[in-house]
């Protein structure tokens, strides 16, 4: 594993199914990364709204307020304390609508999680992490 | 100047005997018809007798006729008083008072009338004889006032209160005997009686001409009577027998002076003008020549037989609905015929289904049973249906056609089936209707029956239309419905796939993560039938998750809501990625794969991301079916206006039967088949490539033999 700054970064994980919650934290956190999570687009707004993550990973299905209404209020209503330097959408809906509405929000890519191995996964976020840096 | 007078008071005279005559024959049983012919019989004897006391007679001559006259006037007072009761009905309704009292007075006075009372004798006044007047004058005067007084009372209070035609009737009634009455007064009597001036008892003609030429036009105008139709038709026949008399005796005189020099008999020249006018009747052309003539004077607004027909038939012809087609009608009947209003009724098994009136008839209600009762009448009398006003004796069915104001009643008739009937109203311009009009009527009522019924017949059809219409609306709005509600359907299970793929992602990605990671993590030393577990596990949530995603995409595709992000694509650049990509499964099977390109550089507008799926699908196929040291190639050519990216294989091959089954939903064609494949596909990739390519408007063709290998050929549009 490739140890670099980025190792130290702040990652938010929003994911309401546990099992997948579970997996996501518990790779990351294995990798070194500061992990915290989110299980529905309340909270997810809530600690978003609080910012400062350098990588947010969004799912878009949520219980109480969807991923795109979360992102849509942090940026038409009261903008974070402190800004999120990534977003990325990490999700198993497959719309194209969606995706689109979603990068008009800023978000920097969009990932079908049943597509991606575990590794596949870490290198995405290390790429997006250290677009952060330079 | 003597003849002039003489001829005038000889036309008066059989004028009025003529108007007395016709008006006696056409109805002898009403008292009206027999009043107002011995009415005017007294007015014309008294012309006559009149005329007497102005010849050069002895006196005593003379003073029988001077007293002859008082009788006929004591006459015509009384006539003329009953007259006035009687009219218009056939039968006289007076105060029995009244009626005993004129006729006493009227007896008693007639026989007195020749005694010295009224003038006892003759005296010479400038050479000319003077009657002397009696004392009885005031007797006779008193007759004269109440009789012709209550008369004239009558008369105008009846004409206060009578209506339409009768009204009119009256007024002229009114003003002639008001006239002549009044003239005779005021000459015969006043002048005569108080003044000794009998210088204009000679006038007496003109006055009494006055009233035949009111009455005549009452008759002629306003059906006076009703007996206008003879009338007319007497004139008209008068004129054909003085004509032909006139011209027979001219010929024959000509031939007789002149030519042959031999002078005929005046009793052969009679016999032979009788026997010619015998001929001349007997002769309808000439007949009709001559009711064309007369009708041409009597009645004005003459139209064209011939134009009225054929405008007739060709209103029949072209009306398909029955409010153009009796509008048509009535508007060629008022306009040519000058008829003022017509009724159009319908009928179905004898009962009126429907009433379309036309022109100026008032605001009169017309009664189904008034209509119907002449309709049945009509045709009762067969053949000559049509019922004229005139043409009736008077009765029930006259008197129900002056009611309702209709002069013509035309049954229609199509074969034995009554379909209605037309009912005509007197002409606008006050004639009646000629033979010739109705002769015409009788040519146009089969083809109007015929137009009607046709009508009748389209209505019928339009309406089943306007149902049938109205059902396929009802129809179309219930599939439209079901139409929504599957449309609704439809969303509902495009969204339940695509939560369903979503609900099934996420195990398949718990399971592929950890599968995954135990693969990663697990030692090298572990039994390999472990491995070789995890790696099936792997592949085969692998193929899951392909399965479901190419679900949706059907999904998509199906619904049209898959949209192509067409870019200007590199096809070299595009075939060179997938070629990478596939290059090294190819290389672990063992397969030669090969690139080749017949074009060197080559842009098209497409979807890169879609017909980079396509190929990959395609050549994933072969890499499945292409046994070891097998060969794909995969080739670039162009055509005119085309690409054509071909990708043969070494593989089995396909059976020319199943080729068409390849790009169906789940086709696996043949187990035999994909029990060669190493790798199970999911059934749909053909099709979603083919729906693909389509969307860009290009085309899949596959070329098989057995044992060979086959041929998968992208056809795209450049």
């Amino acid at each position: 594993m490739i140890q670099t700054t980025a190792s130290l970064a702040k990652i938010l994980v929003v994911e309401d199914e546990q099992v997948l919650r579970d997996l996501y934290v518990g790779l990351l956190t294995k990798e070194g990364y500061m992990v915290e999570a989110a299980i529905d687009g309340e909270e997810a707004y809530m600690k978003m709204h609080a910012g400062g993550y350098d990588l947010v990973l969004l799912d878009i299905m949520l219980p109480k307020i969807s991923g795109v209404d979360v992102l849509k209020r942090l940026k038409n209503e009261i903008p974070p304390d402190k800004p999120n330097k990534k977003i990325i959408l990490l999700t198993n809906l497959g719309y194209d609508t969606i995706v689109a509405e979603a990068v008009a929000l800023g978000v920097r890519s969009y990932i079908l999680k049943s597509d991606y191995t575990p590794d596949r996964l870490l290198e995405e976020i290390e790429s997006a992490l250290r677009e952060n840096d330079e | 100047m003597l003849s002039i007078e003489l001829t005038f008071i000889v036309v008066v005279f059989i004028g009025n005997i003529f108007l007395g005559l016709f008006t006696y024959y056409k109805n002898p049983r009403s008292t009206t018809n027999t009043l107002f012919f011995l009415f005017t019989l007294a007015l014309a004897l008294y012309i006559g007798i009149n005329y007497l006391t102005l010849q050069p007679f002895s006196n005593a001559v003379l003073l029988f006729w001077i007293r002859m006259t008082m009788a006929v006037a004591l006459m015509i007072n009384f006539l003329f008083f009953l007259l006035v009761h009687a009219f218009p009905q056939s039968t006289l309704k007076i105060n029995k008072i009244y009626y005993w009292g004129a006729v006493a007075a009227t007896y008693l006075l007639v026989p007195l009338s020749q005694t010295s009372l009224i003038f006892p004798s003759l005296r010479n006044v400038n050479g000319t004889p003077q009657p002397v007047v009696g004392q009885g004058m005031a007797l006779f005067l008193l007759h004269t006032i109440v009789l012709l007084g209550s008369g004239i009372f009558t008369l105008i209070r009846k004409y206060i209160h009578a209506e339409g035609i009768e009204k009119k009737q009256l007024k002229l009634f009114l003003i002639g005997t008001f006239f002549m009455f009044f003239s005779i007064l005021i000459s015969n009597v006043v002048l005569v009686v108080i003044f000794n001036i009998s210088t204009f008892v000679g006038l007496l003609p003109l006055y009494i001409f006055i009233f035949v030429a009111c009455v005549s036009y009452a008759i002629i105008r306003h059906r006076f009577l009703d007996i206008r139709l003879i009338v007319a038709r007497s004139i008209a026949y008068t004129l054909l027998v003085i004509l032909l008399i006139l011209s027979y005796s001219v010929v024959l005189f000509t031939i007789s002076t002149y030519i042959t020099g031999v002078s005929i008999p005046r009793g052969n020249l009679i016999t032979s003008t009788i026997l010619t006018l015998i001929v001349a009747f007997s002769l309808q052309p000439l007949r009709r020549i001559f009711e064309k003539v007369t009708s041409r004077y009597l009645y004005k607004d003459m139209y064209n037989t011939n134009t009225l027909l054929s405008d007739i038939s060709h209103v029949i012809a072209s009306s398909l609905e029955l409010e153009h087609l009796s509008r048509g009608l009535f508007s060629i009947l008022s306009s040519q015929m000058k008829v003022s209003h017509a009724v159009l009724v319908l009928t179905k098994d004898r009962s009126l289904v429907a009433l379309q009136r036309y022109g100026d008839s008032g605001n009169k209600t017309y009664f189904q049973e008034d209509l119907l009762y002449l309709l049945e009448k009509s045709i009762s009398r067969g053949k000559e249906n049509v019922a004229v006003f005139e043409e009736l004796p008077e009765g029930k069915e006259k008197k129900t056609m002056r009611d309702n104001n209709i002069t013509l009643v035309i049954p229609l008739k199509v074969k034995h089936e009554i379909v209605g009937a037309i009912f005509l109203g007197d002409k606008a311009s006050g004639d009646i209707y000629s033979s010739e009009d109705i002769n015409i009527l009788k040519i146009i009522a089969p083809e109007a029956a015929v137009g009607v019924k046709n009508a009748l017949a389209y209505d019928e059809i339009k309406r089943f239309n306007i149902t049938l219409r109205e059902e396929v609306r009802h129809a179309t709005q219930k599939l439209k419905k079901a139409n929504e509600r599957l449309k609704e359907l439809d969303e509902l299970k495009d969204e339940f796939v695509s939560l369903a793929s979503h609900e099934l992602r996420t195990p398949m990605t718990a399971i592929k993560s950890y599968v995954w990671m135990a693969m990663s993590q697990l030692p090298k030393s572990t039994d390999p039938q472990i491995h070789k577990y995890l790696d099936i596990s792997y592949q085969s949530t692998e193929r899951l998750i392909q399965l479901v995603n190419e679900m949706l995409t059907v999904s998509r595709i199906e619904r049209g809501k898959i949209e192509l992000n067409m870019e200007k694509v590199d096809v070299n650049n595009l075939l060179q990625q997938a070629y990478d990509e596939l290059k090294i499964r190819a290389d672990e099977q063992h397969i030669d794969f090969v690139l080749s390109s017949d074009v060197p550089k080559l842009s098209i507008i497409a979807d890169k991301d879609k017909l980079r799926e396509v190929l990959q699908n395609i050549i994933g196929n072969a890499l499945k079916f292409t046994p070891e040291k097998g060969k794909i190639m995969m080739k670039l050519t162009k055509t005119d206006g085309q690409v054509q990216i071909s990708i043969s294989d070494t593989g089995p091959g396909i059976a020319k039967d199943d080729i068409h089954k390849l790009f169906g939903k789940f086709s696996k064609i043949d187990y035999s088949y994909s029990k060669k494949a190493n790798i199970h596909g999911t059934g749909l990739g053909l099709y979603i490539s083919k729906q693909i390519i389509s969307l860009h408007k290009g085309d899949i063709i596959v070329e098989s033999q057995l044992d060979i290998g086959t041929t998968f050929t992208v056809v795209l549009p450049i």
